[in-house]
Parts: C-alpha cells; structure tokens; sequence
C-alpha cells in the first residue's frame, strides 16, 4: 500500500521558537491515526502544513506523493479547531459551497446529516450556537469523500455526550479506503479507534506505532502517554 | 473553479451591499410619487437620503471590500479559503474582480444618482429639462470628429479602471503584507500603516516619472495626439492636455503589486 503521508527532515519556527525539530514519519493509508501530544506541541501547525495553511517550513511534505497543492487540497478533508464559516452563510450556504468546490462531497448526505443533527437550513452560521457550528463543521467535512480527513483537535472543549456523538459521526462517516488523522490531548475513550498512533512533544516525534503493538505488550495507548509525557500529562 | 470562487465572492457581499441599492430605488420611487403628487417635504426629504445612499454606497463598499478580504483570506474564514482545491492566483484574482466591480458599481450609482437629482430638482422648480439635455447633445455636435468623442471616453474608462484596479492591489498587497509575521507585530494598525507606506511610495514614484518624463495625450477637436510636455498656450487654442505617465506607471506597478501578493499568499502570511 502508497503512503498517504510522508514527512522528510519537516522543521518549523516561529521567530526563535522550533516547534518542530527535523521529524521524519510516513503512514499508509486505510487507517485511523491518532496524533497525540500536550498543548503546544506542534499538532496544529503539523496539521497546518499537511493541508497546505503553512509554506515557509524546511524539509519535505507530502500526501498522497505530491507537495500540497490544490491536487492535494482536493482530496483532504479538514477540520480546524476554529469556526471558518463566513458570518453570511447559512446552513445551506455552507453545503452549498462545499458541493461547489469539491467534487467528492454528497450534497445529498449533508441534507439528511443536517436533518439529523437538527441545524435549520435557512439558520444563519454566526446566530448559531458553538455546538451547532461545531456540528455542522464537523458534517461538512464528513459528507466529502475524501481520501485524507485531518481533524484538528475536533474533541477539546466538548462534554462526554458530544465526545462521543463526534466520535460516531466520524466512525460512521469515513468511507472505506479512507485514512483518518486526528489530533487529541485528551486519549480517554478514544484510544480504542486508533490503528497507530504519533505522539510529538518539545519539537520531535516521540513514538511512532500501531497499537496493536501496545495493546500486545499488554498497555494501553494512555499508559504509553503518560509514560512519554511524565510531568506534562499530569499538568494537562 | 474560478467561476465558483467569484459566485461565492458576490454571494458575500450582496446581502450589505444589496440593502443600500434596494434603499436607493424604493427612494427613487418616493421622489416619482413626491413629483407626481407635488408633496414638497417628501421629495426633498428623499432626494436628501437618495444623495446620501450614494455617498454612503461608496463608502460602505470601500469598507467592505478591505473588512472582507482581510476575513475571508487572514481570519479564521482564511482556513477554509485556503484549503480549497484552488490556486492563490485564482484566490485573489476572484477577489479583485468582485472588488472591482462593486466599487466600480458604487461609482456608477453615485454618478447616476447625482444626474438624477439634478434633472429632478431642475424639473421640480419649473426648468425644462429637454432643454438641458439638447444643450449637452449640442455641445457634441459641436466637435467635428466623433472619433475624438469616442477616444476621450475610452480614455476616460481607461484611466477610471486602472485607478480602481491600482487602489485594490495597493489595498490588498498592504492588506497582506500586514498580516506576514514580520508585520504582525505591529498589531491592529499594521493595515494602515502598510498601506500609508505603499501609498506614499507609488505616489512619490509616479510623481518623479511625471516631472522626468511628462507624457501626455492632447485632445484636440479634431484629434488625440501624444505629445511629450505641456506647453502654457494650449488653454487658448482649446486642447486638452491628459497626463499619461502616472496611468503608464500604475499598469505594471499594479501587476507587479498584484504577483508580490500571490508571492506572499504563498509563502508569508500567517493565518492567526
């Protein structure tokens, strides 16, 4: 099987401050990769230059075997930590616009989901609640048929009920084939999901394995974070 | 994909911007009914709003154009613009033709409005307002080569697009120029600044090359010659002098603006 993704020798700065110190990784596709790591580790602008939001980086990225490009843009499914919906759109505004640009998105299944989530078509994004913006992010980006879907913190801030309503969403919503990156600092109850994991701290990759690998040394993926993270974990 | 990134970028703007023609025509038709039915106070009072809603268009759409770029490509809007499965090029190319045409729309409407009220109040205190148009068809009449008339105007559309299309690449190239890390320091006043510095600078430029190098385009009743300087008796033998430097300059400054932008798009800025 191709690798979906490839990091060769990727640093990153901000001023003086390395948020990534020369990592290399690759994963194959057709599976649910959990990146893990603390606040501040560098998950997000990992994420950032995979999708293509960040260009001045050294080293090599590249998905599906290309650089990030529109080539590539098309067929990454991304969910930021913040709400990118323009203040005009309403419901059906946003499906609309993502059946406009990409050509894997089912318009069809967006009209059922937002049914099923209870999100008016004709609400205005900025009148709605955090929750509901949350929800009808999170279904534009599952109604695409994307071959790479990149959830950036999609678990943080919500309650347990919302945790799992998310995790169902995404479990049921992925299409076979379909490689899965999603980046948490909170591993409880979602461990089980993940067929490996990246764990990144202080710039560098700390482990790289699948977790079967754990689960056959008889771990789990929350023992292996809190022995990687020490100190950190318990601040968390 | 262009296409869908321009319909998209009109979409946005329409439902502001759409509010100030809507006011404007449901005005223009009080001013109708206020002529019709000689009430004096509602037709002055619509004619007043209706000048303003042409100023206030301008302005809005100005303001506008500069809040929604700077949303939609550098706030939190920027992380579903630039993951679309389009270039940077086509990004800002979609964004300039909408600004363009909405500002060039706004100028349209206060020109019109402008003509408008003034037929309207000649036509409300009794002038005959056939009369002022014959008299502006006999001053054309007047000039014996239509082809002067027909050159004076494309110059006159030549140098209205290239103005708005220099401001929008002077106010986007600022625009993104602030929101590069570097420039990110200077915090909320870094648009402004940036685009102070890049006005200062093309206008000093355009102004050395106009005094260095005076070319200008000399319309005459018969003809529209280049010459290269301004002589003192040209008022007297009625030619009009048009200065041409400044537009040459802003024609590759402004694409020159225009590539520096994607450059940046592409490799320094920083969505927050």
């Amino acid at each position: 099987m191709s690798e979906i993704i490839t990091v060769k020798n990727l640093s990153k700065s901000y001023g003086s401050h390395q948020v990534l110190k020369d990592i290399s990784f690759s994963f194959e596709g057709d599976q649910i990769i959990g990146l893990l790591g603390p606040n501040g580790s560098g998950k997000t602008s990992l994420i950032k230059i995979l999708v293509g939001l960040i260009h001045d980086y050294s080293g090599e990225v590249l998905i599906d075997g290309k650089k990030p490009c529109p080539e590539t843009k098309a067929m990454v499914a991304y969910l930021p930590e913040k709400t990118y919906l323009a203040d005009w759109m309403r419901c059906i505004d946003a499906v609309d616009y993502m059946a406009d640009f990409y050509k894997d998105f089912d318009r069809e299944k967006a009209l059922k989901m937002m049914h099923t989530f209870q999100l008016p078509a004709k609400q205005k994004v900025k009148t709605m609640s955090k929750g509901m913006q949350e929800k009808l992010q999170l279904l534009l980006v599952m109604c695409r048929n994307a071959k790479l879907y990149m959830l950036d913190e999609p678990l943080g801030g919500v309650d347990p009920a919302a945790r799992q309503f998310i995790l169902d969403t995404i479990m049921r919503n992925h299409p076979a084939g379909s490689t899965v990156m999603l980046s948490t600092h909170l591993i409880y109850d979602v461990e089980d999901i993940f067929n490996s994991v990246l764990m990144i701290g202080k710039g560098k990759v700390l482990v790289k394995t699948e977790t079967n690998k754990i689960r056959a040394a008889g771990r789990t993926v929350e023992d292996l974070f809190k022995e990687v993270y020490g100190s950190v974990w318990e601040v968390d | 994909m262009f296409g869908k990134l321009i319909k998209n970028e009109f979409k946005s703007n329409l439902h502001t911007l759409g509010m100030i023609y809507i006011s404007a025509v449901v005005l223009a038709g009080f001013m109708a009914l206020a002529y019709i039915f000689k009430i004096n106070w509602i037709s002055a009072l619509a004619t007043a709003l209706l000048m303003a809603s042409a100023g206030i268009a301008i302005v809005v759409t100005f303001l506008l154009v500069i809040v929604n770029f700077q949303k939609s490509l550098y706030g939190n809007q920027g992380y579903l613009s630039f993951t679309l499965p389009v270039t940077s090029g086509q990004l800002l190319a979609s964004k300039v033709v909408v600004a363009f045409c909405w500002m060039l729309l706004s100028f349209v409407f206060a020109g019109i409005v402008f003509v408008g009220v003034y037929l309207y109040a000649s036509a409300m205190v009794g002038d005959d307002v056939r009369a002022a148009l014959s008299m502006l068809k006999l001053f054309s009449d007047a000039i014996p080569d239509k082809k002067v008339v027909v050159g004076a105007i494309i110059l006159l559309i030549v140098y209205v697009f290239t103005w708005l299309l220099f401001l929008i690449a002077e106010l986007f190239f600022a625009i993104t120029l602030s929101n590069t890390r570097a420039m990110q320091k200077l915090g909320g006043f870094s648009i402004i600044i940036m685009f102070f510095v890049v006005f200062v600078v093309t206008t000093i430029v355009s102004t050395l090359l106009t005094k260095n190098v005076p070319l200008s385009l000399v319309i005459s009743p018969t003809s529209i010659d280049l010459a290269t300087g301004v002589s003192m008796n040209m008022e007297a033998e009625n030619l009009i002098p048009v200065g041409i430097t400044g537009l040459l300059f802003k024609i590759p400054a402004g694409a020159l603006l225009f590539i520096v932008t994607t450059i940046l798009m592409n490799t320094k800025v920083n969505i927050k």
